[in-house]
């Protein structure tokens, strides 16, 4: 007898336990490997097509953004989270990057959390990860050097299921992105730390509008962990103006 | 002790305990379904499973036969393979054909610590090799037309320079 003698459960079974750089090559072995590791064939279920992280060293070390290419052409469209982070040294490769931003607008149609970290994102590359972001439930663009005009026009553009918006360390917002940000109803957090430009009436502003439209409180974390608390008790009934001791910084689940 | 009586495929009948045999959920299901009482002199017939590889299964089930029962698999965690215990480990130490069979009749028999292990072993024989490497740990024909196999070349040449 031999392997693939095994029937499709059992090759399945045993692929599940491989990671996604050996489902890529086993995908290149035969015809019926490569159905089987097809995520839109539902056949195999395995964690690591469905969360990625990619290692900014060992993809610059191999100076191979083809294989970014193939994680994303394969497994892009079951992915449900993605983290990316350039570290804080922020060296990243312009190519890398826009391979990246690119691969997440083509390939990934149900992705829930993404984090890009230390990673500058001008206006061209937010517009592009304006796509994806209809299905993100958490979303962490720390130290991306955000701009308060292209963040103000992506947010808007439509209705956002976003629950965690982490993008402290962003040192250029001033808060004017939220002005006209009012349709994300489940938005609970709003991880503003370390954006020194930040102005207190533009984080008033929005948590009274956002209050107003969704009748929900949304924490606003600033400085080293402090929660906003506003100025203007108008934003929240009496009730429920109570303030938690603490807030973790949000974290990919 | 009472004891069940086990038929494999090539006739062979093997008078096993009874708490190893319902290691088995298909063998704990029949007894439970056909209502076939502990002690009877009925024969449980495996038709899937050679008296070999039924042996084997036994073997495995007697060792591991007070282990507590397995959990679910969480399809959000990433599974590991380097968890095998070294008497599993020196038990695997068989043939790929043994190993294929013993996946096979693991899967028939819904046993799923020895499928578990089984799928760990062969997966670890998979990972960190080249495609090349796997066809011919495998002896796996490549199926693919000239054209498909361009396009694969071209679309991981990263993998072949690893």
């Amino acid at each position: 007898m031999e392997l693939l003698d095994l029937d499709d459960y059992s090759l399945t079974k045993i692929f599940s336990y491989c990671s996604i750089e050996d489902l890529l090559k086993l995908s290149d072995i035969s015809g019926r490997f490569r159905k089987l590791c097809q995520p839109r064939t539902g056949l195999l279920i395995s964690p690591c097509m469905r969360k990625f992280e990619l290692d900014y060293r060992t993809i610059m070390l191999s100076k191979e953004d083809r294989h970014v290419e193939s994680i994303f052409r394969m497994f892009g469209s079951s992915m449900e989270s993605f983290r990316f982070s350039a570290g804080i040294g922020r060296i990243v490769d312009e190519r890398l990057r826009t391979c990246v931003v690119y691969y997440l607008n083509w390939y990934c149609k149900s992705l829930r959390h993404l984090t890009i970290n230390f990673v500058p994102l001008p206006k061209w590359y937010l517009t592009i990860l304006a796509g994806p972001l209809h299905t993100l439930v958490s979303l962490d663009l720390a130290y991306c050097d955000l701009a308060d005009d292209s963040l103000g026009e992506i947010l808007p553009s439509r209705t956002l299921q976003l629950r965690t918006l982490a993008i402290p360390g962003n040192q250029y917002l001033t808060g004017a992105f939220l002005a006209n940000w009012t349709d994300c109803p489940k938005l609970e957090l709003l991880d503003l730390r370390y954006c020194p430009a930040l102005k207190n009436d533009m984080i008033d502003q929005f948590l009274q509008e956002h209050f107003k439209k969704h009748s929900k409180r949304v924490i606003v974390v600033v400085d080293s962990g402090r929660i906003w608390s506003p100025r203007n008790k108008d934003i929240v009934p009496k009730e429920d103006r109570s303030i938690a001791l603490r807030t973790e910084s949000p974290e990919l689940k | 002790m009472p004891t069940i009586k086990l038929q494999s495929s090539d006739g062979e009948v093997f008078d096993t305990d009874v708490q190893i045999a319902k290691c088995s959920g298909t063998i704990k299901t029949m007894l439970e379904d056909l209502g076939m009482d502990e002690g009877d002199d009925e024969v449980v017939p495996l038709p899937n499973v050679n008296s070999a590889i039924l042996r084997k299964v036994l073997q495995w089930a007697t060792f591991h036969k007070d282990d507590p029962i397995p959990v679910e698999d969480d399809d959000s965690k990433e599974k590991r393979t380097d968890d095998i215990s070294s008497w599993d480990a020196d038990f695997l130490k068989v043939d790929q054909g043994t190993l294929f069979e013993l996946i096979l009749a693991a899967n028939y028999l819904d046993i799923k610590g020895l499928l578990d292990v089984t799928c760990k072993t062969v997966a670890n024989m998979i990972k960190g090799k080249t495609p090349e490497e796997i066809r011919k740990t495998f002896n796996i024909k490549n199926d693919f037309t000239p054209a498909e196999e361009e396009q694969v070349r071209k679309e991981n040449e990263w993998c072949e320079e690893k």
